[in-house]
């Protein structure tokens, strides 16, 4: 559905995106994570066909990227929120997403429903008729969603969607974004927000001028963190800690807050063994876990700030 | 290119437009200005010099025939209107005579419009800016509309009026593309504009057209407004209706538009350079001197007047809007106003 290709973009000789890789698969909800100033704004603008790459390509349903005609048949079919909601604050809201809809060719007799849809999803279907001016900065941003999805389309670009919406705002967003990924289009994401992409992706790409990790939430914390195992005895003694140093399938065992940790490769296979071990030399185990990594550690680890 | 997408486009300007206050204020107070009540201010130097002026005398006309085009020798007549026409060696009593040439001849009782007057004798007649008068005599007649410093007053002030005529299609863009572009840089609502399939030029054409219509709307109908006042208005004391004439005609037909697509244009270009409508404004302004320096310079003699150089001009300046079209079809695109645009 999107894939890119060695994506690439200067500006005035500066690297913003270097030679970015990305497959992202028909229905799926991608996220793109990255710090200020890592690209993903400029990735998102030139998939959107908005600017041109310096070197590479992509493609979104088979369409190559800023090469006419593809390019008008790719802005005919994505929507987009750009970073800033550039709402007509002059205008309604109905007339806002109105002159999206004519703009896509929204056939007449499906606009107004379609608008309705949109606006009673968001939770703003009172306020259709008030201008944008009189909205609040989560309200604007809520329209400005809306509109990215007015004409339904097939892929979506989301920049920073929940960017300053308050806790309930940001529910009915993911909420109204879950309900739409559901129908099949491709949602593509970019987010500081780990927690709501961690919640709302199937996949998530970490970059930094170019992509450093792909893969799901919690495969991607398996594969830069390993398994550990976390075990807490009634009396942590030095010959404890000794013995599971000792088993042949353990590495970099560690104590940290009175508790063992341990790094495995199979935990649901070696965590028996361990507990087997620890018995017969008498500890009593107050419980063992997996040690749980979050995206945040992953993110901090990718760029370079470990998480103490 | 779909026209449609750009009549969406210009739709929506349309109600941006309706909505903004300042430039409500702008399209109403100019023309009411310039067509309302500086005709009324310049048209009193005009009455008042007309006053000094004996008044038409006044006379009643029972019209039986009209003749266009006809040759008159040797005749006795009355009660006519003749339009075009020669008059030889004749005797009219108590007609209309327009646009003839009237030769050894005696005319009473009648109203003579823009004639030629030879070695004739005119009684108790009202002869109204006649084109020459060779060797004729006037008895109990009034003649109307040949004094040079009425004519030279009434040019010099139409000619103003039409500068500042002029004047509404090039500022009036100023205050709408100001708003309709950099408003919309300012927004930041070009790029979820930019990333729908509108093309560059679809997306030029609405937002232009837009302000073009309005602005000319507003010149066109100012225009009218104008020659119905200062007819009005002057009608009493000329005896007949000044406006419009061939060169306001070329003014507004032919020079309002060109000029309105160079503010027009020169906005896209300044647009992408300045964040800010007052600044756009203030640079925009500049293009109302080419104007005032060619009005200047016709009237101040540098120049020669009349419609021919008026139209040399109105071509002078479309050629400048070619040039600046090119420049601002170069500046209005995509990559350059998400990049660029400061």
């Amino acid at each position: 559905m999107i894939e890119a290709v060695g994506l690439e973009r200067r500006f005035d000789g500066k690297l913003a995106v270097e030679d970015l890789n990305l497959a992202v698969k028909e229905g799926e909800v991608f996220g793109l994570l990255g710090p200020n100033g890592a690209g993903k704004t400029t990735t998102i603008r030139m998939l959107a066909c908005l600017i041109k790459q310096s070197a590479g390509t992509a493609y979104i349903n088979g369409f190559e990227i800023n090469k006419e005609p593809d390019a008008t048949m790719i802005r005919g079919f994505i929507g987009l929120l750009p970073e800033a909601p550039g709402l007509y604050e002059s205008l309604s809201a109905y007339q806002n997403l109105d002159f999206y809809a004519r703009l896509y060719g929204v056939a007449s007799d499906k606009r107004e429903s379609r608008i309705d849809d949109m606006l009673r999803m968001l939770d703003v279907r009172e306020r259709k008729d008030d201008p944008v001016a009189t909205f609040s900065k989560g309200m604007k941003q809520k329209i400005a969603i809306a509109r990215a999805f007015v004409h339904d389309p097939q892929v979506v670009f989301l920049d920073e969607p929940t960017a300053g919406l308050d806790p309930e705002a940001s529910h009915t967003v993911r909420e109204f974004l879950g309900a739409l990924s559901k129908e099949g289009r491709t949602i593509f994401i970019n987010s500081h927000h780990l927690d709501e992409v961690e919640r709302l992706c199937d996949r998530i790409a970490v970059m930094s001028r170019t992509v450093l990790a792909v893969g799901a939430p919690k495969e991607l914390a398996r594969n830069y963190w390993g398994r550990t195992t976390v075990i807490e005895l009634a009396e942590l003694l030095p010959k404890y800690i000794e013995l599971v140093r000792g088993l042949p399938f353990a590495s970099n065992v560690r104590t940290e807050d009175g508790k063992i940790l341990v790094d495995l490769d199979d935990p649901e296979e070696r965590n028996p063994g361990i507990v087997d071990a620890l018995s017969k030399a008498g500890a009593r185990i107050e419980y063992i876990t997996e040690l749980r990594r979050s995206l945040e550690d992953v993110y901090m680890r990718l760029m370079g700030r470990e998480k103490r | 290119m779909r026209l449609s997408r750009a009549a969406i486009v210009m739709k929506k300007d349309f109600s941006e437009f309706r909505k903004n206050r300042y430039i409500m204020a702008t399209l109403l107070f100019m023309p009411l200005l310039v067509a309302v009540v500086l005709p009324m201010v310049y048209v009193v130097p005009i009455n008042e010099l007309g006053s000094q002026r004996d008044h038409p005398l006044d006379l009643e006309f029972d019209i039986t025939a009209s003749y266009d085009d006809v040759n008159f020798v040797n005749a006795t007549a009355s009660d006519l209107l003749i339009q075009n026409s020669t008059i030889s060696n004749s005797v009219l009593q108590g007609c209309i005579i327009r646009n003839s040439t009237i030769v050894a001849s005696n005319v009473n009782g009648s109203s003579v419009e823009f004639c030629r007057l030879r070695d004739s004798l005119f009684t108790n007649s009202n002869i109204y800016s006649p084109v020459e008068n060779i060797h004729s005599s006037l008895m109990e007649s009034q003649i109307m509309g040949q004094d040079d410093e009425m004519t030279r007053l009434k040019d010099i002030i139409f000619n103003v009026l039409l500068i500042l005529l002029m004047m509404i299609p090039v500022t009036i863009p100023t205050v709408t593309a100001s708003y309709s572009f950099v408003g919309e840089k300012t927004n930041k609502s070009l790029e979820p504009l930019l990333a729908t399939p509108i093309t560059d030029i679809e997306l030029l054409v609405g937002k232009s057209g837009s302000i073009f219509f309005v602005s000319m709307g507003a010149t066109w109908l100012s225009f009218a407004v104008c020659v119905v006042a200062v007819d009005i208005l002057t009608y009493p004391v000329l005896g007949y209706y000044p406006l419009p004439t061939a060169y306001w005609m070329t003014g507004v037909i032919l020079l309002a538009p060109a000029m309105c697509m160079m503010s027009i244009l020169a906005n896209v270009l300044i647009s992408s350079k300045v964040n800010d409508v007052r600044v756009s404004q203030q640079v925009g302004g500049i293009v109302v001197l080419p104007l005032v320096l060619f009005f200047i310079s016709s009237f101040s003699g540098v120049i020669a007047t009349g419609i021919l150089p008026l139209i040399l001009f109105t071509l002078l300046v479309i050629v400048g809007d070619l040039g600046i079209l090119a420049l601002s079809l170069r500046t209005f695109k995509r990559e350059e106003i998400l990049v660029n645009w400061k």
